[in-house]
């Protein structure tokens, strides 16, 4: 009898256990979030969906940011994609169009539409309104100085915060150091060409490198506002010889060190390094934000980030269950200011925390109204500007082409390459 | 027993019999090997239009705009620079290590001998990792520099040097192959041979060039011809510490092909990159089997 009961209390357990199993749906969430205080919000948030939420688990599935895009491809390519993205905005959007991530718009509700801005919404929608991604993530692309090296410089930063281009080119002028034998020990400027300082300088300056006709064709057609705007860039290089050709390849570390160190009097990179400076510097490092003001407009880079669904998931509604959860006001507070972003959610942009004054997150608040994407919302437009685009420039910068021939190259090929890709 | 040309002629014979065992392996050969090759080669001749998820036909197209793509001249140079420096490197380490290990003077020759497969057994990847992490401008290279009071370079961002940097870490990872291929020509060489040279009065240096190269010639040419094919065909070293770059300082061939067909949506132009590697590898498989039959 009792040897009976053991066996049926067993198979009760069993069943159980297989209920349970049956029951829970297991979705994978791939992100390339690498900041440590960042790292730890998600893993919290996603703890905590786990715990009130034993039906669905959330596996976390780390990539670096250099390597997120390639292993999304070749996973929608081979079919074994995670069910949950978090990748930068733009390339939701080529990933909808390339039939690899869900369009959500079913999925969101209209609190959530009117909360987050229009502007991040452009940012993952197709022509026909389709959003492929919901946007969480935001920044602003600044330059950090280094105070003391202004100080001694006798250089004073505007009260608005920001320089012409003039200034920004006499400061580094000022600010570039050279030794008795005229190596330069410090450099007024660093501005990864990778980081897009010139996009924004583009943009700033009311110019277009590409254009879209009527008919929703594309065409590399670079205006004369947006010439000049890169020769400004590139000049800095080749003419005033205050920005380093470092700016072709950089070490992110290294970057820090240099500025940390003095190599660098100040360079270009989105608010979030912040969070950097503070730990590289140990607190002593006495630095400033500031920006560039335009010749035509204030533009700066939002380079927004989003979370979007694959396509073939088999449980996409229960990944939007997720998606909301891990993309509503309080976990966009928790994990903007982990990462020392802004979320994109209105109700989570007011919180005081994101202008106070400690870490200068009022600062590189005050350019968020003027943060948009600075590139054209072009299908492809990451590929054809590393493919045909910026060998070209990188030619000029290593001095073995002049700026007009580069041009005129990136125009011919570029349009061959928009040719290639159907978008002409 | 059959001889081998009996074996070998197709209609009929011991020939016609092993077929069928031999069509399992045939099989599988061609679907992981002809089949994929024929597929690359066959992309050649079309451009992916990625919007509209179609293949279009482009006939020569791909090979053409190969012509004024100044990243793919860059990339053709540096990938015979890189093999040819790399694989020279190999060769002088790894003969002069065969050597050292081949000596009875060497104490603990058999540890010396495990020691240098070491990096020979370690994955690319992890091998690229490790170097990328020694020349990191705040690596233990640049910090060795700077306690002697030199100021170390940016090895890895310097346009000038971050093709070298590359051809370091290769020739650290293929010197280990090399040294125990020549290492087991050298201890196949008649010690007589040796000796009747040292009785003629010839060198240390004379005994090597004269002697002991002249007849390890096949195992040399087929060391040489292997390592170019793997370095010429090589991609995580230059992916891991690079990425091609700066610019297109340290792009190879089988890098930009991966770029062009992952990253940017040009999987016909990747193709056309891979079958110039293709057609420069022939040439040396060509060489390397004419040797190897001979």
């Amino acid at each position: 009898m009792r040897g009976r009961c053991t066996w049926l209390a067993a198979l009760f357990c069993v069943l159980l256990l297989a209920g349970t199993g049956a029951a829970r749906v297991s979705l994978k969430f791939v992100t390339p979030a690498w900041q440590p205080e960042m790292v730890d919000e998600i893993e919290d948030v996603v703890a905590e969906w786990n715990a009130a939420n034993p039906g669905i688990y959330i596996e976390l599935v780390w990539v670096p940011w250099e390597n997120i895009n390639d292993y999304l491809l070749t996973s929608f390519q081979a079919g074994q994609a995670p069910d949950l993205f978090h990748q930068d905005a733009v390339m939701c959007y080529e990933y909808g169009l390339l039939g690899y991530a869900e369009p959500l718009n079913a999925y969101i509700d209209a609190a959530t539409w009117d909360d987050i801005t229009e502007r991040s919404w452009e940012e993952v929608a197709d022509p026909q309104g389709l959003i492929y991604g919901i946007p969480f993530l935001q920044e602003t692309q600044v330059i950090f100085y280094n105070r003391a090296m202004f100080r001694e410089a006798g250089l004073e930063v505007p009260e608005d915060g920001m320089l012409t281009w003039q200034q920004l080119r006499e400061y580094a002028q000022t600010l570039t150091r050279r030794d008795a034998r005229g190596n330069v020990t410090t450099w007024g400027l660093m501005a990864p060409l990778e980081q897009r300082l010139w996009w924004c300088l583009v943009a700033q300056n009311g110019g277009r490198v590409l254009r879209e006709g009527d008919d929703g064709r594309w065409f590399v057609d670079i205006d004369d506002a947006a010439k000049e705007a890169i020769r400004f860039y590139i000049d800095l290089v080749i003419v005033d010889q205050v920005m380093s050709r470092e700016i072709l390849s950089y070490d992110f570390m290294s970057l820090l060190a240099g500025f940390r160190d003095g190599r660098y009097a100040m360079f270009s990179f989105g608010c979030w390094v912040r969070q950097w400076l503070e730990m590289v510097g140990r607190k002593q490092l006495d630095w400033g934000m500031l920006w560039v003001k335009g010749p035509v407009r204030n533009v700066t880079e939002a380079n927004p980030q989003a979370v979007g669904i694959y396509a073939g998931s088999k449980h996409k509604d229960e990944a939007a269950q997720f998606l909301r959860f891990f993309t509503n006001t309080e976990n966009q507070v928790r994990l903007a200011k982990a990462d020392w972003l802004f979320p994109t959610r209105s109700s989570a942009l007011e919180r005081p925390e994101f202008r106070s004054a400690e870490f200068q997150w009022d600062v590189a608040y005050q350019w968020l109204p003027y943060a948009e994407d600075v590139k054209p919302q072009m299908f492809g437009i990451l590929a054809w500007e590393w493919q045909s685009f910026i060998p070209q420039i990188e030619l000029v910068i290593l001095g073995r082409q002049t700026l007009e021939s580069a041009l005129q190259a990136a125009t011919v090929q570029g349009n061959q390459f928009l040719r290639r890709m159907g978008l002409q | 027993m059959p001889s081998s040309s009996t074996i070998s002629r197709w209609p009929g014979g011991e020939g016609r019999r092993a077929l069928p065992f031999l069509l399992p392996a045939l099989v599988v050969l061609c679907m992981v090997s002809l089949y994929p090759l024929v597929q690359g080669v066959s992309r050649v001749f079309y451009s992916y239009r990625a919007l509209a998820r179609q293949d279009v036909f482009s006939g020569w197209e791909n090979f053409t705009l190969l012509l004024s793509d100044p990243t793919f001249s860059a990339a053709f140079l540096n990938s015979i620079v890189w093999t040819a420096t790399s694989v020279a490197g190999m060769f002088l380490f790894g003969y002069a290590l065969a050597t050292m290990l081949n000596s009875k003077h060497l104490r603990f020759r058999r540890f010396f001998r495990t020691a240098s497969l070491v990096p020979w057994a370690l994955p690319g990847v992890v091998i690229s990792l490790i170097w990328r992490y020694i020349f990191l401008p705040n690596g233990p290279l640049n910090a060795v520099l700077g306690s002697l009071g030199l100021r170390g370079p940016e090895w890895l961002t310097n346009p000038s040097l971050a093709l070298w940097t590359c051809v370091i870490a290769t020739v650290w990872m293929g010197t280990p192959f090399v040294t125990v291929m020549l290492l087991a020509g050298l201890q196949s060489l008649e010690p007589e041979l040796l000796e009747a040279a040292a009785i003629d009065g010839a060198s240390y240096i004379q005994s090597q060039v004269h002697v002991i190269m002249p007849s390890m010639r096949k195992m040399i040419l087929i060391v040489l011809t292997l390592e170019t094919i793997w370095t010429f065909n090589s991609f995580d070293i230059v992916f891991v510490l690079t990425k091609g770059g700066p610019g297109s300082a340290s792009m190879t061939l089988p890098l930009y092909a991966y770029q062009n067909a992952f990253m940017y949506y040009q999987a016909g132009y990747g193709a056309a990159i891979g079958v110039v590697i293709l057609s420069v590898l022939l040439l040396a498989v060509v060489f390397y089997i004419r040797e190897v039959l001979r």
